[in-house]
């Protein structure tokens, strides 16, 4: 018997985190992103989420459709791309668009940026443009200021 | 004891239950035609929205609210008031998008993700997606209140961003009430349209597309 109701009250607490969660208060910053290349163009909003030992990241584009999700580790200064949208899902795509985000990312967040000459880093009131001198690639980044109060529940 | 044993097992099986119950082949197939003839008299409609990013990496969630007004064959107009500002309007083959900071007008030819985006909102806002069989898989189950009917998409393109997209339909007037859209991340985006008014007059300039 006692065991049997271990088992209901375990399953109960497995259940309730992801309802209760809506308490959790997000220390997320979030800028509006743009990313043009030659070929195309990509826009939406990016989040982030800091721990001691990562940040992660999720880029979705202005209708809430996910484009890059990504998480930073602060102890090897390494940027792993999760997931990344079909189209852009090719190796060369993601080796490139790992190693500008993982430079922005150090930008944006303030943590020292290795490889500058390979990029030029520009800033218009509040708003941050990193480009990819080489591969004509210009990412910008402006933090978002909400309409009204907090954003999450 | 057993009085404890029976809350608890019904509070685990009120948690646990949420999958609506299946219906034949043919109730399924009478429902999405009834959906479909709603749907192709819809001239407009607008409504409010409220919407839910689920973030699965981050485990955050992104509320939005805004307006939402509609015109046939292909007039969107998908306005966010919070906590950003931003405006879409889909005209034809042109795609504004306006914030504070920036205005664009994307030729949809272009932007993959607007084609697709653009074309799924419009279908499935009005449910014209039920009728479109070589893009989803279409299935129908009984949802208490609603009709829910989910959409696997077929192409290789669609199947790559999309896992599934789940629309709710009030049973006594089979408008949309809800769009849940499942990410191949594990993320989710949940609309519920409200406030929903049909076949009514929207002025053309609610669509027109703002200069740069």
């Amino acid at each position: 018997m006692r065991a049997f109701l271990l088992f209901l009250l375990s399953s109960i607490s497995v259940l309730l985190p992801s309802i209760a969660y809506s308490g959790i208060q997000c220390d997320a910053d979030r800028f509006s992103f743009s990313i043009s290349m030659p070929k195309g163009y990509l826009s939406g909003v990016l989040i982030t989420n800091e721990s001691d030992d990562s940040i992660n990241g999720s880029m979705i584009n202005e209708f809430g459709i996910s484009a890059v999700d990504f998480t930073y580790s602060r102890r090897n200064g390494k940027l792993r791309l999760v997931s990344v949208i079909s189209f852009l899902d090719k190796w060369h795509i993601r080796r490139m668009l790992g190693n500008d985000l993982r430079f922005c990312l150090r930008i944006l967040k303030g943590l020292p940026a290795d490889r500058k000459g390979k990029y030029q880093v520009s800033t218009n009131d509040n708003s941050i443009t990193v480009v990819n001198l080489r591969r004509k690639i210009s990412y910008s980044f402006t933090p978002l200021e909400t309409t009204s109060g907090n954003d999450t529940e | 004891m057993k009085r404890l044993i029976m809350i608890l097992l019904t509070t685990t099986i009120c948690l646990v239950a949420v999958n609506a119950a299946p219906l034949s082949e043919r109730q399924q197939k009478e429902i999405a035609a009834k959906i479909n003839k709603t749907a192709s008299g819809l001239k407009s409609m607008s409504c409010t929205f409220s919407q839910t990013k689920h973030l699965s990496l981050l485990s955050d969630k992104l509320l939005s609210e805004g307006k939402m007004c509609y015109r046939q064959p292909d007039r969107l107009r998908w306005e966010y008031k919070t906590p950003y500002r931003y405006l879409f309007i889909f005209n034809g083959t042109k795609v504004y998008v306006g914030n504070d900071q920036r205005k664009d007008v994307i030729d949809t030819g272009s932007n993959r993700i607007f084609k697709e985006v653009a074309r799924i909102m419009m279908n499935t806002v009005t449910g014209k997606a039920l009728s479109d069989i070589s893009e989803f898989t279409v299935s129908v189950s009984d949802g208490n209140a609603v009709w829910i009917v989910t959409l696997i998409p077929k192409k290789k393109e669609l199947r790559k961003m999309f896992a599934k997209i789940t629309l709710s339909f009030s049973k006594s007037d089979l408008m949309i009430s809800e769009i849940n859209i499942f990410e191949k991340n594990n993320d989710r985006t949940e609309i519920r349209l409200k406030n929903i008014k049909k076949n009514i007059t929207l002025n053309e300039s609610l669509f027109t597309i703002p200069a740069k």
